[in-house]
């Protein structure tokens, strides 16, 4: 992709998130009571500068010689957007199962799943998940008392 | 061979972990399973603020009284899950099963809270247990100030309404409505000016941005000790009994003009539903805990709270009394959102 | 001398060994909190009050101290290392940290913020000691427009953090104040944006979004290469800075003590928006503000400092006034009450041994911090010589563990999922994270306050022009925004900042 293309999708897009959020500030509730700045001001007035700025990036990038290229953007690799929807489909996986599974089922299988994926060996991959799922457990439940979710584990804690 | 003998004792180190918890934890859960009598394992509280806090504190000495006294078997599982003026905390403790091993906070924020629109759930949608302690408000100034009582106070406030600022804690908390309160009773109108915390509340009365301030007892005892603030009287009924050369000195505003008294409150709920023997139970536990002299030495005395005792269906008849009177309160001053 | 005698007086509590042990345990402790991310010192400090009843309320307070300081030296490792701030006053260490790491040189980057945390945190107590009365003086007359103006001074440095175009900087910065509009309306109280979550209710919280564009974002664009791939150089460089760093430094730790010191004392503001203050102000003060954000040591240095020397000065109102100024200090006077001490404004002389004693246990304290800490720099930058892709697996796991803790709530790891996601997008487009991060936090702040402060007036902007020191902080501004005009219209130079130049 080029730099131009680039800044002026980048652009057109903080411009939508200007519109969207500055439409919804004007249906926010208030009170009765007399406000001189209300819940809506800033808001509006944010995603008023804030649209302004992406139309100055939309501007500014007419002026990027076309042949620019946007670095990091060079391969159009498949195989690096595969990955990248694999790690963050794992971590909403684990997100979304934490509380129902608990901690110590999800963690243990989100790192043994995301070492296998990344080409660790199974023993190393073995050992690092147990060791992790447990001292953090260890550490962070006993010693801190942190309250984590123990899902189908709850009935023994 | 090297390979294997780490991977030996790592699989020793945490299998010996392993082992001790679940056995520290088989402990508990064996006679929980067994159908033993309540409590057969430790109690969660899950405390809806800060660490730190009032309420953060008035469980940590429960906690510890209660251990020392040996009324609770086990010591309590503390949690603070703050957020939204207590909301997040007391919606995590109403998802747990009401079946006597969750409790949280009960306190007139929840009723609060419901009246400005923030709350999920009805503010009485829980088990009342019991009714902990009182605290009191006090309309303080500086200590330069040319308000030397409350009738001073009062006379400039309606000389110009709107003209004095009042520094409170908080814009959708009980400061707000009890300021409203005090208004309508003394026939004046504030400007009211809501900070995040009572340290702020302080530091801008004393740095002269505000003209008065309102704050409990505790709040404002040192600052009055040190000749900085001076106390113009207090919501009580009675006066005050604390630190004599402080309160005995403060009028309470019924008797300096204002016909009103007013207070905020704790005191310990459970998801609603909660058999009656373990209410029972955990009533029979606080009461023992509340009536002993550390709870009034560590508790009471420290934090210059008033220790009261009201439990279940009186506790709620309470509340929902209050929510009548806090509710006139809103919609007299306007305060009622408007969607 | 009455200041030494109380000084000697603060040592002779200080140095019996049972404070100086629990003043090590503390500090020890406060180290492994602020590395372990989600756990700051507010949780610190709570987990280890049980532990105190019925320890002696100095020793206690010696010791919940040292969790406090120490926490501010801890959360720069993980910063450094893995782009992972532990705490939020970390978040500008990471900025420049990591990039050094990733040079090779985060040995030097570690052994300058134990430096500067040493020499910022020991200042600050030396201000607590010899200035603390006219420094709270000083706190005392920021009211609401005040702080207005303050957070205003420090949202026009956005454009000194801005980075090559201004107006991605700015839009960044922008949007960070929208997301800080997130949750209840700082004076109506009315939902904005909450889609009536009540996990919402108080704001998007400041750690997630940090970890989420920070180090969800960098791991996302380095698994997109190859994640055999070594991201670190391998040459790991020296463990010490060196003296060319040295001499970089040299003002950057003056500066950023003061900053840290005068913005921790002031109740609401604190060490995070301390280190945002001072890495600002070294970028403006540097000759070459184009190395910010490429590893520069400088600003390593500033947030460090900064962030140490708010510990210091966040003590100054509650140790003189009873007036706690940030939440870590807050249950630090929850913790004083139970001992039954009253912290006020007569604690200086009703307890100098108290007073003094704490105070001076806070030198021995960074002593022992610094001594703890450079020897464990070489070992912490073994982790980088993990291989990545073990790596990779852990840092997740860190950062989720950390989003969860901080809010106790699953809203945490969506937020931090989804600014993950957009971290990554904005390294791909080119867009600076730091302004982003400093709206957000100074956003909510400055609206609160101007709300407040039109809301003393009635509505008059006058409120903010017949105030002194509102008026010092308006000059600041528009000479901080004026000034590199001036400069790039008169130096010929070119490597002054690029500025919204219409007709390039």
């Amino acid at each position: 992709m080029t730099e131009r293309t680039a800044d002026t999708i980048s652009g057109l897009f903080l411009i939508a998130v200007a519109l969207v959020a500055a439409a919804a500030a004007q249906f926010l509730p208030t009170t009765i009571a007399k406000e001189f700045a209300g819940p809506s001001f800033m808001p509006t007035l944010v995603s008023m500068a804030l649209g302004i700025c992406g139309a100055g990036i939309v501007f500014k990038a007419r002026s990027i010689p076309q042949t620019q290229r946007m670095p990091g953007w060079s391969e159009t690799d498949r195989a690096g957007a595969i990955r990248i929807a694999v790690v963050a489909l794992a971590i909403a996986a684990y997100n979304l199962l934490l509380e129902p599974l608990g901690y110590l089922i999800v963690t243990f299988a989100f790192l043994v799943f995301l070492l296998w994926y990344l080409k660790v060996s199974w023993f190393l991959n073995l050992i690092i998940s147990l060791i992790a799922t447990v001292s953090t457990y260890a550490m962070f439940v006993i010693w801190l008392k942190v309250v984590l979710p123990m899902g189908l584990l709850e009935f023994y804690f | 061979m090297k390979k294997r003998s780490v991977l030996r004792s790592v699989m020793r180190m945490v299998l010996l972990i392993g082992a001790i918890g679940m056995l520290s934890h088989a402990a508990a859960g064996s006679g929980y399973a067994a159908g033993a009598k309540y409590p057969a394992k430790p109690i969660l509280f899950v405390v809806p603020y800060a660490p730190g806090g009032g309420t953060d504190i008035m469980v940590r000495v429960i906690d510890r009284v209660g251990t020392q006294l040996k009324v609770l078997p086990q010591p309590l599982v503390i949690e603070n899950k703050s957020g939204g003026s207590g909301v997040v905390g007391k919606s995590y403790a109403k998802t747990k099963p009401a079946d006597g091993y969750t409790v949280t906070c009960a306190d007139d924020s929840s009723t609060v809270v419901d009246l400005f629109g923030n709350s999920p759930w009805p503010y009485n949608d829980f088990t009342y247990i019991a009714k902990l302690n009182r605290d009191y408000q006090m309309i303080v100034v500086r200590a330069d100030s040319p308000y030397k009582t409350l009738k001073d106070l009062v006379t400039a406030a309606k000389a110009q309404p709107n003209g004095l600022k009042i520094a409170g804690t908080g814009v959708s908390q009980i400061d707000v409505l009890h300021v409203a309160m005090f208004e309508k009773a003394a026939g004046v109108k504030f400007n009211y000016i809501g900070f995040d915390s009572g340290g702020q509340v302080m530091t801008n009365l004393l740095g002269g941005h505000v003209e008065c301030a309102i704050a409990n007892p505790g709040e404002a005892y040192e600052q009055i000790r040190a000749g900085k603030v001076r106390s113009l009287g207090v919501s009580s009924e009675k006066r005050l009994g604390f630190d004599s050369s402080v309160f005995k000195d403060v009028p309470t505003w019924k008797e300096a003009g204002v016909n009103i008294s007013l207070s905020q409150w704790r005191g310990v709920a459970g998801p609603k539903g909660m058999a009656k023997e373990q209410v029972d139970w955990l009533i029979n536990a606080l009461k023992k805990i509340t009536d002993s002299k550390e709870w009034q030495e560590q508790y009471l005395d420290k934090f210059l709270q008033v220790g009261v005792f009201v439990t279940g269906a009186d506790m709620q008849k309470e509340a929902e009394e209050e929510y009548a009177v806090y509710k006139t309160i809103m919609e007299g001053a306007g305060l009622l959102k408007k969607k | 001398m009455e200041i030494i005698q109380n000084v000697l007086l603060g040592f002779s509590v200080a140095l019996q060994p049972i404070n100086l042990l629990y003043c090590f345990i503390g500090v020890l402790a406060g180290t492994l909190i602020g590395v372990l991310p989600g756990i700051g010192p507010v949780t610190g400090v709570a987990i280890l009050i049980p532990i105190t009843f019925g320890m002696d309320p100095i020793t206690a307070t010696i010791m919940l101290a040292g969790i406090y300081y120490g926490a501010m030296y801890g959360g720069s490792t993980t910063s450094i290392l893995i782009n992972v701030p532990g705490e939020s006053a970390s978040v500008m260490t990471a900025v420049d940290g990591y990039q050094m790491a990733k040079q090779g040189r985060a040995g030097a980057a570690l052994g300058m913020s134990a430096f500067g945390s040493f020499i910022g945190g020991t200042v600050s107590v030396v201000g607590l000691m010899f200035i603390a009365p006219p420094v709270a003086k000083l706190a005392l007359s920021f009211g609401p427009p005040e702080y207005f103006v303050l957070m205003l001074l420090g949202l026009a440095t956005l454009t000194r953090l801005a980075g090559k175009n201004l107006f991605k900087g700015l839009g960044m910065g922008f949007l960070g104040m929208l997301i800080g509009t997130v949750g209840l309306d700082p004076v109506a109280g009315v939902q904005r944006f909450t889609f009536g979550r009540a996990d919402l209710l108080d704001g998007i919280g400041f750690v997630s979004v940090a970890m989420g564009l920070f180090a969800l974002g960098e791991i996302l664009i380095n698994i997109e290469g190859s994640p055999a791939e070594r991201v670190f150089s391998t040459q790991i460089g020296s463990l010490m800075p060196t003296k060319s760093d040295w001499l970089a430094c040299k003002w950057t730790i003056v500066r950023s003590t003061i900053i840290g010191f005068f913005i921790g004392s002031l109740p609401g503001a604190g060490a995070t928006v301390s280190a945002f203050m001072a890495y600002a102000a070294e970028k403006k003060a540097s000759k070459t503000p184009e190395r910010f954000g490429q590893g520069a040591i400088e600003g390593v240095c500033a947030a460090e400092t900064a962030n140490n020397a708010a510990t210091g000065g966040a003590l100054v109102p509650l140790l003189t006034l009873g007036i706690p100024s940030s939440a870590t200090v807050a249950i630090l006077m929850g913790a004083l009450m139970m001992y039954g001490l009253r912290p006020g404004p007569l604690l200086l002389t009703e307890r100098p041994d108290f007073f003094w004693g704490v105070v001076t246990s806070m030198y021995i304290g960074n002593v022992m911090l610094l001594v703890l800490n450079l020897p464990m720099i070489g070992l912490w930058i073994k982790i980088l010589k993990v291989p990545y892709p073990v790596l990779i697996p852990i840092i997740l796991l860190f950062i989720s563990l950390g989003a969860y803790t901080v809010g106790g709530s699953y809203v945490d790891l969506w937020i931090m999922f989804a600014f993950g996601i957009l971290g990554y997008l904005m390294r791909k487009f080119d867009y600076p994270a730091a302004p982003l991060l400093l709206a957000l936090v100074l956003g909510p702040i400055m609206e609160k306050n101007l709300k407040l402060s039109l809301k003393m007036s009635h509505g008059s902007i006058a409120i903010f022009f017949q105030r002194p020191i509102t008026l010092i902080l308006i000059a600041l501004i528009v000479f901080s925004l004026v000034w590199p005009l001036l400069v790039s219209r008169f130096s010929k130079g070119k490597q002054a900042l690029e500025l919204p130049v219409v007709d390039e």
